[in-house]
């Protein structure tokens, strides 16, 4: 009987052990499941710390012209990239040095809506499994949110990553009479087609190198330096500032008539108030009866170091320009492509005529046009059509309806060029 | 008749029991096997986020403005500067995507350190930058992030141990969840 009791006590007791054991596996258990975090962790990792592929060396050398960044190419391109052979992934860092500092235009790239989520599955998740998948950009200053994604956050459980982030900000030139009144030429007449010019210069050397002390160093870690190869260029001419008029420059031609104080009386030999007629009359297409609201722009065009011409748009960049209409006098324009013309092709006339601002941006800089050694202007022309005295019979007199010319370095001194300035920012990645 | 015998039976068998209970009861009471998803992993993030806010505290926005971390630690932490920008700014920013669904860290409390090397004494000494708002109680998981900060001389903000020469200082953040 007693052994009875003992024995039941001892095999209740082995039952119940017996029932523990497997619990010890449970935990174990758990690893078959997904580890969502750590996917989500890497996805991030990849994002903020890593420049992407393909990438060239940031050394601003002249490289192997296969070699390219990926963020040099287009949505399309890089969408027939990766149905091919060649490997292509996602990442935003400026450079493999700069960890959580993004660049604009790989962000812009990366958001474009070319890109499906079996692309981002496929360059940057990684892995045969079809994650859900949300990646969000929100920059602090300007909350301005970016979302990629198969959809929002679900219910249910998901795998979590934040990173705070810096993105570098493009930089850019605004050229006003304020802080340029060098660029106010005293031009009084110009003779038959000879065009007045504004250049910008983009020197590489300058850009990326500097010599202290006899030793050439890098001039900034890649956060802070101007490289026309990664960040958009922008220059802003207010070309309101310059225009040849009294508001702006008045007086600067003196006594040189008698009653013409102003430039824009020019088209009059003598003075207007006394005989119109001798005026282009108001309803002629060049009638300067009152001061010049517009520049009359010929072309923008791009040169090398030494002069030669470039066609950076058939090598690939974008150029982007806006103009103000000044007839009547409003919005913006784009600027149509003939006064961006080929290097073969000859000055286009009449010109265009262009109000307060002609705004340029261009990104996307072939690596091939810009490097150390290597030199990028950017020419505009601005060129008149005569207008003839004595309602159009009299001698052709080419006035420059704006004053607008000299040369600006594109470099790090402020007073010519916003320089490279980071903003906050947080980037999070979800995946299910 | 009766004897004690059977009783050892009895007595034999509740023992190996007993022993048998305890043992599986401190098995598995000692081992604990940390599987991904645990609490490790959650720490890990919020050290990298940590680690992170720190980082972009400590990159100057241009060329010519130091960062936001070495005019804190220049200057002391004025009106609780360190805490607004560490906590508010970012790591509890209001702009996180994910804040309906997973903001339940705004019960993150950051306490932050300045360590400085002290010549005269060859010793390293430290000073608080930033206080807690609740102390902590030792009992809860928490990480350590740290930055080295590099200062130009001697702030109005830093004790009178601190040398005026230009020197690097380690910026100390302990974060846990109370």
């Amino acid at each position: 009987m007693d052994f009875l009791v003992g024995f039941t006590i001892f095999i209740f007791s082995l039952i119940v052990v017996a029932n523990m054991v497997p619990s010890l596996l449970v935990g174990l258990q758990r690893t078959i499941a997904i580890d969502y975090d750590a996917v989500a962790y890497r996805t991030a990792v990849i994002l903020v710390e890593d420049p992407g592929e393909p990438t060239v060396p940031d050394n601003y050398q002249a490289h192997d012209p296969t070699q390219y960044r990926w963020d040099s190419k287009t949505p399309g391109f890089l969408k027939a990239l990766m149905q091919g052979s060649t490997a292509v992934r996602f990442g935003l860092a400026v450079s493999r040095e700069s960890p959580n500092i993004l660049s604009q235009r790989k962000i812009n790239l990366f958001f474009d809506p070319t890109f499906t989520v079996e692309d981002f599955r496929k360059s940057l998740i990684f892995g045969s499994i079809n994650y859900g998948f949300n990646i969000t950009l929100t920059r602090l200053d300007t909350q301005q949110v970016l979302t990629n994604g198969t959809g929002p956050y679900p219910e249910g459980r998901y795998g979590y990553i934040r990173r705070y982030v810096k993105i570098k900000n493009y930089t850019n030139a605004t050229i006003t009479n304020t802080t340029h009144p060098e660029f106010n030429a005293t031009t009084e007449y110009v003779s038959a087609n000879q065009f007045q010019y504004f250049r910008v210069i983009l020197e590489g050397s300058g850009l990326y190198k500097k010599s202290e002390s006899g030793v050439d160093k890098y001039i900034y870690s890649p956060p802070y330096v101007i490289d026309p190869t990664q960040d958009n260029i922008t220059v802003n001419l207010h070309l309101e500032q310059y225009l040849n008029n009294s508001q702006v420059n008045g007086g600067l031609y003196g006594d040189w008539y008698d009653h013409a104080e102003d430039a824009w009386k020019k088209n009059c030999n003598f003075d207007p108030l006394d005989n119109p007629a001798d005026c282009l009359l108001p309803g002629d297409p060049w009638y300067q009866g009152r001061p010049p609201n517009f520049a009359t722009l010929r072309s923008i065009r791009f040169t090398d170091r030494s002069g030669g011409p470039i066609d950076l748009i058939t090598a690939g960049a974008k150029v982007t320009v806006f103009y103000h209409d000044p007839d009547p006098p409003g919005t913006m324009l784009p600027l149509p492509d003939t006064y961006l013309p080929r290097p073969t092709d000859p000055e286009p006339s009449p010109g265009v005529r262009v109000g307060k601002w002609l705004n340029l941006t261009i990104s996307n800089i072939p690596e091939a046009y810009m490097d150390l050694t290597k030199r990028l202007d950017i020419v505009y022309t601005f060129g008149e059509i005569p207008v003839y005295t004595n309602g159009g019979t009299g001698t052709p007199l080419y006035i420059p309806r704006t004053m607008l010319s000299g040369t600006l370095l594109y470099d790090y001194n402020p007073a010519n060029v916003t320089q490279p300035a980071l903003s906050s920012g947080i980037l999070e990645v979800a995946i299910w | 008749m009766v004897n004690t015998g059977a009783q050892l039976y009895t007595m034999e068998g509740l023992s190996a029991g007993v022993i048998m209970i305890l043992t599986a009861y401190l098995v598995l009471g000692s081992t604990s096997v940390y599987t991904p998803g645990d609490t490790h992993i959650t720490d890990m993030q919020l050290e990298q986020v940590g680690a992170d806010v720190l980082k972009i505290m400590d990159t100057p926005a241009n060329l010519t403005t130091t960062s936001e971390l070495e005019q804190i630690v220049a200057t002391g932490n004025i009106d609780g500067r360190f805490h607004q920008l560490f906590w508010e700014t970012y790591l509890m920013s209001g702009d996180i995507a994910a804040q309906k669904t997973t903001r339940t860290g705004s019960s993150i409390i950051t306490t932050a350190m300045v360590y400085y090397h002290n010549r005269t004494y060859g010793t390293v000494q430290g000073y608080q930058l930033s206080g807690p708002v609740i102390p902590y109680s030792g009992s809860e998981p928490g990480v350590k992030v740290t930055r080295y900060v590099k200062v130009n001389g001697r702030g109005p903000g830093m004790p009178p141990g601190v040398e005026n020469r230009p020197q690097v200082m380690l910026v100390e953040v302990f974060l846990w969840k109370a």
